[in-house]
């Protein structure tokens, strides 16, 4: 992979919204940055987790999302809209993700892919992370709503203001549904193990 | 799920949960009005939502980037790695996974070992890194597992080394208790190894049967030379101000491995040294000998408590455990690493010294999958020639009641086999160094006197039933071959 994130925010934003277009050969070219960022991010938990284990990783998180997609230099009318795309597209890839790592185990064929594309990872909370995923969707069966609350701030990293900027409706609201809808899927998956 | 039914519930949930916990189930009595179902509904929800879960409450990103840092699988089984293919995974621990893989260029299978740990290194780290690996491809010995070097592609760094096959030590131990004589050739080979390595000044730091390995040709493999050091740099203080930017996450590496083998300064933190090693080794013999760990417990927290403060159950070694070792192991066990065994190459003489007085050497007996101690397979070997010399003595008692002509035969098959036998006691008893090579000069010899002994009831008129015979004739053949096995046992081949 030759990408840098440094050196790809435009690409990023029109990726982005070429895949909002339809375009799913975007988000396989997006997929790469995302994992990129993801083993910064576990590369500094591995790092950091002994000399501080508390470290607050929302802030982290926030600003690998945003060194990621470049919101600021980006020509987004509405930086709601953006948010709103981007914790989509992370859902996706991170879905994605897991998903992959739960089969990897199981695969033995070659599989075509760089080498440092091949994330050291595990599929122990894999499955989880599927199974929320897919609690998700009967959830927006019910109520739409939750479920785009639970997308941006649980996938896009979102904090409440800023997802109820995104959604247009008080923070109070979204703060009712966050606690709803937590609870709405945590009876749902109960008797699996939680997403941390 | 109706929409207005959900409606009700969400404004019941929220209701219920603005209610102190005491007054929540008459509450919910009273607003459900007999509606079981509303009730259940909302009362599981309000179960689910546990303020203080975790639930949830660190982004997507995290959770999966933490998983990524914690738990390494074998992602790259079936990719090129450098000019290695990447095969199976072999192993995989908290910090590290091992992979079989196949060098395109020099066309051999090789093990590698990925340091995830090192793909977040800065060039100081990965400078250190390279070091490291220099040095322990600076190791040659056949009992250690040979460092070939290491590559590095993008940001995942890997240690190349020899592929070693066959069972790990702590398999060995698990599936049979190994004998004494098995034992200190082990024990040995491993001191051996340690000493090679030592003399680098590299420190092993995390010996234990399962980083041993007994290859099928019976040579002991010690593998993983520096490995922890490797994972875990904030020991040395030299090191932790180089890497100060780049410390390792250590869940899996604090604890490295299993407990039982950590010696008492390193589980008090401090520095590691030398006697580390010598502990760990005393420790492993001793579970060689006595089939369980020195130092046993349930949680680790005892366990280091009694590393630190108790004394090994010496009567768990087998009573023949010879008195040089007990002393040998009592000396590695120190708790005062500055009163323990000074040099691990004085623990190899040691065990070298013990096998001589026992009358076994190093080269001669294979290191692995021996059923018979040497001892046994003498006695055995000697009760076998005594039976032999009975039964001829006998059948010269009884020898006047045969027929003239076999009679004849009887005698001198008889006498010669005596002869051959008294030969064969004596020298096996006294320990002959070329006893071994006698009886393989001798051995076609005995073929004849046996096969022609087995013969010679047939020559008898009348002739004693036919069976009996060829029984007697398959049973007397086959002696001289176990006999011939016992003596390799005793003397190598």
């Amino acid at each position: 992979m030759t990408d840098n994130p440094n050196s790809a925010p435009q690409e990023v934003t029109v990726l982005l919204q070429a895949w909002t277009q339809g375009d799913e050969s975007a988000l396989a070219k997006l997929t790469p940055l995302i994992y990129e960022e993801m083993r910064r991010l576990a590369r500094h938990y591995m790092a950091r987790e002994r000399a501080s284990p508390t470290l607050e990783t929302g802030a982290i998180l926030n600003e690998a999302f945003l060194r990621l997609v470049h919101w600021k230099n980006a020509r987004w009318q509405n930086r709601s809209h953006f948010y709103g795309l981007a914790a989509q597209m992370m859902r996706r890839v991170l879905v994605d993700h897991a998903r992959s790592r739960g089969y990897s185990k199981r695969g033995s064929g070659m599989r075509p892919v760089a080498l440092d594309e091949a994330v050291v990872v595990s599929p122990e909370r894999s499955s989880d992370m599927v199974a929320l995923d897919e609690a998700l969707v009967r959830l927006a069966s019910v109520d739409e709503r939750k479920s785009n609350v639970v997308e941006l701030r649980f996938f896009g990293g979102l904090s409440v203001e800023e997802t109820a900027e995104v959604l247009n409706v008080s923070p109070f609201t979204v703060a009712r549904d966050w606690t709803l809808a937590k609870a709405w899927l945590q009876r749902e998956l109960s008797g699996k193990e939680s997403v941390e | 799920m109706s929409s207005p039914r959900w409606q009700k519930v969400e404004e019941l949930f929220h209701a219920v949960l603005e209610r102190e916990p005491g007054a929540r189930a008459a509450y919910l009595n009273e607003v459900c009005n007999g509606d079981s179902d509303l009730r259940r509904d909302v009362e599981s929800l309000i179960a689910a939502a546990d303020p203080k879960s975790e639930f949830l409450a660190r982004p997507a990103m995290e959770v999966e980037a933490r998983a990524m840092s914690r738990e390494p699988t074998g992602t790259l089984s079936g990719r090129q790695f450098a000019h290695y293919v990447m095969g199976p995974l072999l192993g995989a621990g908290g910090m590290a996974e091992v992979y079989r893989a196949r060098d395109m260029h020099l066309d051999r299978e090789v093990a590698i070992k990925v340091l995830p740990g090192y793909s977040s290194l800065d060039t100081v780290g990965f400078g250190r890194f390279k070091r490291e690996a220099r040095l322990l491809a600076s190791v040659t010995h056949p009992n250690v597992a040979a460092v070939y070097g290491f590559e590095q592609v993008g940001n995942v760094c890997a240690l190349v080394m020899e592929l070693i096959e066959g069972e790990t030590l702590s398999d060995r131990i698990g599936r049979k208790r190994p004998s004494i004589d098995e034992a200190l050739v082990i024990a040995g080979q491993i001191a051996a190894a340690v000493e090679a390595a030592h003399s680098k000044e590299i420190i092993h730091r995390d010996l234990k049967p399962s980083n041993i390995r007994l290859t099928t040709d019976g040579t002991v493999k010690v593998l993983d030379f520096g490995i922890a050091k490797m994972l875990q740099p904030m020991e040395d203080s030299e090191i932790r101000r180089e890497t100060d930017q780049t410390t390792f996450s250590t869940q899996a590496a604090t604890i490295v491995g299993t407990v039982a083998y950590m010696s008492p300064e390193q589980a008090r933190g401090q520095k590691v040294g030398r006697p580390t090693d010598i502990w760990a080794w005393g420790c492993v013999l001793f579970e060689m000998l006595a089939g369980s760990r020195p130092f046993e417990g349930t949680v680790w927290t005892d366990m280091i408590a009694r590393i630190a403060s108790e004394d090994p159950d010496w009567a768990k070694l087998p009573p023949t455990t010879p008195t040089s070792v007990r002393l040998l192991l009592e000396d590695c066990l120190q708790k005062d690493s500055a009163r323990r065994l000074r040099d691990i190459g004085e623990a190899r003489r040691r065990i070298d010294n013990t096998q001589a007085k026992s009358g076994t050497s190093t080269a001669a007996a294979p290191a692995t999958e021996i059923a018979l101690s040497v001892r046994s397979a003498r006695t055995l070997f000697l009760f076998i020639q005594g039976g032999f010399v009975a039964m001829y003595t006998a059948a010269l008692y009884y020898v006047d009641r045969l027929e003239p002509q076999m009679s004849q035969i009887v005698i001198v098959t008889a006498m010669m086999g005596i002869a051959v036998r008294l030969f064969l006691i004596s020298s096996v008893a006294l320990s002959h160094s070329e006893a071994g090579r006698k009886f393989n000069k001798l051995f076609p010899l005995l073929l004849l006197f046996d096969g022609a002994w087995a013969a010679s009831p047939l020559l008898a008129s009348p002739p004693i039933r036919f069976g009996v015979a060829l029984a007697g004739a398959a049973a007397l053949a086959y002696l001289p071959f176990s006999q011939r096995t016992l003596m390799q046992r005793i003397y190598g081949r």
